[in-house]
């Protein structure tokens, strides 16, 4: 594997990941814009991504279809991205992603009709207990940030979306300088970038400032009822020092996650067995722009006495530190899931996108890990102090 | 690829793909879904899970499991099709020490189990019992996936594919170690194991790694079981405190595997599908519709999530498509075909997807490589497509309401 970078004309960052051998291909169209960017109404962002697969005179899904691809979007936090994955007809596909991404065409009907679709996907994540738990902890956890808003925004922010907000954000999102395109496969990197150029592509238009956010808790403990059978619970803390590098923040945090809370620890092993929590309990490190927490998801029937003995585990780790046997068991463990990781096309583009915008690469990735240091890794108790943290939980109701 | 005789019913499956950085180890037990056992079996892989003879805690077993191999064992019970499988499955760097340290891992979590006085040990069974009865009585909270189980129980209650796959809340109590151990010794004897690998590895060292699983005196019963038959459309329906009804759907066909996969792309595939069309695009009734295939039973199971006030139009929409799917056109067949190639393909680029194509192969008795399933549905004539919802109706429709 081997990935190769360059700014096009128009300003688009653009990477091939070569990938010997493999029958798919896949090209993802992003723009540096989510549901955290969302300055003017929540959900901005994710309508759009509905609404740019509209077009004058042109089925998109038809389209692909009829030429072997599959086509999906997504929004997250600080990205909307289109792609498709097909295994011939790459140039036809390609062209047909910047093409429908670079022209969408809004109609009044179209977004009316819209809001009923979208309505009903709310709707749908209104009874994901863990979509709830987990977005009540970031609005839990940001008092300001707009992260905190649900990615799709609610029934009443949509309902106030129209024709010309969309046409703005548009303009001001989709442009060459805040946008990335990804592709990967078994594919000559130079052509593959010569093909491009040649390609419809944004306007180049301007990189504009994130705004900052001065973040305090919004609350440190949120309930929500619903109907589950037992409580589940996020535990979130807070990351408020952005000073240091991407790859250091992500690969120390996963190790100290791993160390602390992860399947190998004395902590995993008397929890599990005493009980007080499941197979299910896992956690992640949340790396976006302008924020960061690390997080504890599962279910128990008293996530207050999880939560209080995973500070106790925080405070135990600061005061007796960590072993080299600790750090080297959880760097196999996460450098496995690293290269395996690579070896799935749909996580290798989305991370190579995610790193775009997020100003970090694979390479920085891998060489962290395996050069870093037992300070680096104690460093990162620093996100972890319990007045950072809040408790989200979901009760039966 | 190749396959490995190892013991009776012990076989080995080795596709070799260098193009991948991993290789991923599955060790299967496979046994009869079956209402008696597919509780104490489920119980049997988390127990076996928690610790072996020689490493008996989870502590121990993770951080060998960590060291050896850079760790992530599953071990896992699963419901595919009418099967129970009892799974133990890990993902690893293609080394070979790593190869070989996980299937010794496996080896010994599997056959070299910790025992107390004639049973399992009794923290370890009481603590998976808990953990058992609480994922069962989960299962209501996802919604979506409570209604497909409702409408399996209702609509192949009777057949082995009815059977709840995670075991029943009622069958926990009055399991013991002891019968609990006098289970494992039974499946042990006979289960057929299927051992799947697939990656970039050293085929020569794998088939000696391999050779080692060859255990003991082994025996296989045989049993058959006939399905439902159907007359008229049974509905039922259920209130929840929730905020999207969930429509569950299922319809039995007679039809072969390709050519109901390809019909049940056309209805409900994809983006492209009918009913994707006229269900979400059209009418703006749902965010998801989609129809997935059961094998074992020819059925295909319809999800949508939607309003109350919307059901009659939506069950009338799929009725429509389906009373008029025999007019599907040339290029609908074509596209549909097209389809399932490129997802064919698209997992031959997935370590998991091949080792879960393969057991699929195992399963259904044919084929054991995405290429080859590419090739048959390839050669599936058009006229049997149309044929697949010939004479058919909704068997069983089931409703999660939602509140007012």
């Amino acid at each position: 594997m081997k990935i190769s970078a360059r700014q096009l004309q128009n300003g688009t960052k653009c990477y091939i990941i070569y990938k010997k051998d493999w029958k798919m291909k896949e090209a993802m169209f992003s723009v540096n814009f989510g549901s955290a960017d969302d300055s003017v109404i929540p959900g901005t962002a994710h309508f759009l991504e509905h609404k740019v697969f509209e077009q004058k005179d042109m089925d998109v899904f038809k389209e692909f279809s009829s030429k072997n691809a599959s086509v999906n979007a997504f929004t997250n936090f600080n990205t909307t991205a289109y792609y498709f994955i097909c295994s011939d007809f790459f140039e036809e596909n390609l062209k047909t992603l910047l093409k429908f991404t670079a022209e969408p065409f809004f109609t009044d009907e179209s977004i009316e009709r819209e809001k009923s679709i979208i309505s009903e996907e709310i709707k749908m994540y209104e009874d994901d207990p863990w979509w709830q738990v987990y977005f009540n902890l970031i609005g839990a956890l940001y008092s300001q940030n707009p992260v905190r808003n649900n990615i799709a925004g609610s029934i009443g922010d949509i309902n106030r979306i129209d024709r010309s907000i969309l046409t703005e954000c548009y303009k001001k999102y989709y442009c060459g300088e805040n946008s990335a395109l990804v592709i990967c496969g078994d594919l000559d990197a130079d052509k593959t970038f010569d093909m491009a150029e040649r390609l419809i592509l944004p306007e180049q238009g301007e990189k504009y400032e994130k705004k900052k956010f001065s973040d305090g808790i919004e609350s440190h403990r949120t309930v929500k009822k619903m109907a589950v059978s037992r409580p589940i619970f996020n535990l979130g803390f807070r990351e408020s020092d952005f000073d240091t590098s991407p790859a250091e923040r992500v690969c120390a945090t996963n190790i100290l996650l791993n160390i602390m809370f992860g399947k190998s620890s004395d902590f995993y092993e008397k929890m599990y067995l005493s009980g007080a929590i499941d197979k299910d309990f896992s956690m992640e490190y949340l790396l976006g722009e302008g924020f960061g927490a690390g997080i504890l998801s599962g279910a128990s029937d008293s996530p207050d006495n999880v939560a209080q003995a995973v500070y106790d585990r925080i405070a135990y780790i600061r005061k007796n530190g960590i072993s080299d046997y600790e750090i080297e068991g959880s760097r196999k463990q996460l450098l496995r899931s690293f290269f395996l990781g690579l070896d799935i096309m749909e996580k290798v583009v989305a991370g190579q996108t995610d790193f775009a915008f997020k100003k970090t690469s694979y390479e920085d990735i891998y060489n962290k890990y395996i050069g870093i240091t037992k300070k680096e890794v104690m460093n990162r108790l620093d996100i972890f102090d319990r007045d950072d943290s809040a408790l989200s939980v979901i009760e039966p109701a | 690829m190749k396959i490995l005789n190892i013991n009776k019913g012990i076989r080995g499956y080795i596709i070799d793909d260098d193009k991948f950085r991993g290789c991923s180890i599955a060790v299967v037990l496979r046994l009869p879904l079956k209402r008696e056992t597919v509780t104490r079996n489920a119980l049997i892989v988390n127990v076996l899970g928690l610790g072996s003879k020689n490493y008996p805690s989870p502590m121990q077993l993770n951080r060998a499991a960590e060291e050896m191999f850079g760790g992530g064992l599953e071990c896992v019970n699963v419901k595919k099709g009418d099967s129970q499988l009892l799974e133990f499955y890990a993902e690893v760097i293609n080394k070979d020490d790593n190869i070989k340290n996980a299937l010794y891992i496996m080896r010994e979590v599997i056959f070299n189990p910790l025992i107390e006085n004639g049973g399992f040990r009794k923290d370890y069974t009481e603590r998976e019992k808990t953990a058992l009865r609480l994922s069962i009585n989960s299962i209501k909270d996802d919604k979506r996936e409570y209604a497909k189980t409702r409408l399996t129980e209702e609509m192949f209650g009777g057949e082995p594919f009815g059977v709840f796959g995670d075991g029943y809340a009622e069958d926990i109590e009055k399991i013991t170690p002891e019968t609990l151990y006098d289970g494992y010794r039974d499946i042990i004897k006979t289960a057929e194991i299927d051992i799947i690998l697939v990656g970039n590895m050293c085929v020569e060292n794998v088939c000696r790694y391999l050779a080692e699983f060859d255990k003991g005196e082994r025996y296989f019963p045989e049993e058959s079981v006939s399905a439902n038959k159907v007359t008229e459309t049974r509905r039922i329906t259920e209130d929840m405190d929730i905020t999207q009804g969930k429509l569950c759907m299922g319809v039995r066909t007679c039809a072969d595997y390709y050519p109901l996969l390809a019909a049940n792309e056309i209805l409900g595939g994809g983006s492209d599908s009918r009913l994707f069309m006229n269900v979400r695009e059209k009418e703006g009734l749902c965010y998801y519709i989609t129809s997935s295939v059961v094998r074992c039973c020819k059925s295909i199971i319809i999800q949508a999530g939607i309003s109350k006030k919307d059901l009659d139009r939506v069950i009338e929409i799929i009725c429509r498509e389906l009373r008029e799917f025999y007019n599907v056109s040339d290029e609908e067949i074509e596209g549909a075909k097209r389809n399932i190639i490129k997802h064919y393909t698209a997992s031959e680029d997935v370590l998991g997807s091949i080792s879960d194509f393969c057991m699929g192969g195992i399963l259904g008795g044919e084929v054991y490589l995405p290429k080859d399933g590419a090739e048959k549905i390839k050669n599936t004539a058009a006229a049997d497509v149309r044929n697949v919802f010939k004479d058919t109706f909704p068997d069983t429709i089931y409703f999660l309401r939602e509140r007012d």
